[in-house]
């Protein structure tokens, strides 16, 4: 009887050691930043799902990008992202840019993000690829003002070991976002981020604590770790 | 007798409101944001053009219970029957590999199809809508060993953008906007080609297009971005 107990034992003790732990979550995100600062940094809260509450950040990577020259007409850092991230297309009703964070097979360093709830639970990785869409609203091939305040934001995300604490430690993922991306201070070019919503959180994440690999961290991403943790 | 002018008026006003073509439903005249969830099925590999499909399960009364389509122009892509040569052609082309993440991104748009992907909703009620998107999925190399395994195919995020044309019907009709959407896809047995199914969030943001654009100068966003 003995034996039967301990090979029982055995058994279940190897079988939770092989298991991996899934994990769904959702999200919903509100915050405000602009592609004027340097870095273009978003921060803003974690307004519903089964992370919130808690606060997030996503910060692009502006390596070249140039700074406005005050005294000329152009916003020089806005043309410089227009044109290396932006293309149109024109398709007659659909006429708009489609902006890639990083360019395809550029191989520049991709967005980073963050999430950190009240209960103290962390997530982080990178954004394999930010889509920020602007649409054309009269066809006129010239991105203006009021085309810009009303964007549309998509991405997909990865979730680094190494970024993962709380409940998350050990755990690595992969997720997506979608939302808007609107002007709100036409002065200082601030931006809100919504990915929708308190009541229904599209945002997802599915995260596993096996096969994780330590995510490579660079200097800017633990500069920024240190002054928002 | 100015008393029965104004009851004469009252009750025009009241049946105006009652023969109103308007539904509950309706669009607001200046426009609207819509959020939606929907899933579905479709098969890159074997079907041509490829199509996934599906059905709009939770969101909002104006979509719900609507059906949806994607569709992707594939005639620049080897042909349906010989599908491992058409899963080489698309990863071999498109798919970028991101070192630091583990991953592998494949953007399906005018670049890697001969036109811009185009989706569609239709509701038994309210009408359709159509427009352009971009479609971008991503898969995780799990053991990082560099190579997309066929169990890493099993699942994958998706993500994009569209927009909407102004072509809808019913409600929808004279319309335009802009939308997000995202979500997972699942895919059972990769090697043998079985169809992709797909769950997600979309977000709508809808205009009455009837009405004219705002007009702005170039000027304009000069300054605002000064």
């Amino acid at each position: 009887m003995s034996c039967i107990i301990v090979l029982c034992v055995m058994i279940l003790a190897a079988a939770s050691a092989d298991a991996t732990t899934f994990r769904t979550e959702r999200f919903a995100l509100r915050g405000t930043g602009s592609f004027m600062e340097h870095s273009p940094f978003f921060y803003g809260q974690i307004i519903g799902g089964t992370l919130f509450p808690g606060t997030f950040w996503i910060v692009f990577d502006d390596t070249g990008w140039p700074v406005d020259n005050p005294v000329t007409p152009e916003n020089e850092r806005m043309v410089y992202v227009f044109a290396h991230y932006f293309h149109y297309h024109n398709t007659v009703g659909a006429e708009g840019w489609d902006g890639y964070f990083p360019p395809t097979g550029s191989g520049e360093p991709a967005p980073r993000w963050r999430f950190c709830t009240v209960a103290g639970d962390t997530l982080g990785g990178s954004c394999t690829q930010i889509t920020i869409t602007v649409r054309d609203s009269n066809a006129n091939g010239i991105m203006e003002g009021s085309e810009y305040a009303s964007k549309v934001i998509s991405g997909n995300l990865v979730a680094y070991i190494n970024y993962g604490g709380g409940c998350f430690q050990s755990f690595c993922g992969q997720g997506s976002f979608s939302g808007t991306l609107n002007v709100v201070n036409s002065q200082t070019m601030e931006e809100e981020l919504y990915v929708p919503s308190a009541t229904s959180a599209s945002g997802r994440l599915y995260m596993r604590d096996d096969g994780c690999t330590v995510g490579v961290e660079s200097s800017s991403w633990g500069q920024i770790k240190s002054i928002y943790r | 007798m100015i008393m029965k002018g104004n009851i004469v008026t009252i009750l025009f006003l009241a049946m105006g409101l009652l023969l109103s073509p308007l539904s509950a439903n309706a669009l607001p005249p200046v426009g609207v944001t819509l959020q939606f969830d929907f899933e579905g099925m479709g098969n890159a590999m074997l079907a041509s053009p490829p199509e996934y499909e599906g059905d709009i399960i939770a969101g909002d009364a104006l979509v719900l219970g609507g059906t949806w389509w994607i569709r992707i122009d594939d005639s620049t892509w080897p042909p349906s029957s010989t599908p491992q040569a058409r899963w080489d052609y698309l990863f071999n082309n498109f798919a970028t590999f991101d070192p630091l993440a583990h991953a592998w991104t494949i953007v399906l748009d005018e670049h890697s199809c001969a036109t811009k992907p185009v989706w569609r909703i239709d509701h038994p009620v309210n009408g359709m809508m159509t427009g352009t998107l971009v479609v971008v999925v991503s898969y995780s190399d799990w053991d990082v060993d560099g190579v997309l395994d066929l169990n890493e195919r099993m699942f994958g995020m998706f993500s994009g953008t569209l927009l909407v044309m102004k072509y809808g019907t019913g409600e929808f009709a004279g319309y335009c906007g802009n939308g997000a959407y995202n979500g997972s896809l699942t895919n059972d047995d990769p090697a043998n080609w079985v169809s992709d199914f797909v769950e997600g969030s979309c977000l709508l943001n809808l205009e009455n297009c009837q009405v004219g654009t705002r007009e702005t100068t170039w000027t304009a966003i000069k300054s605002i971005f000064k």
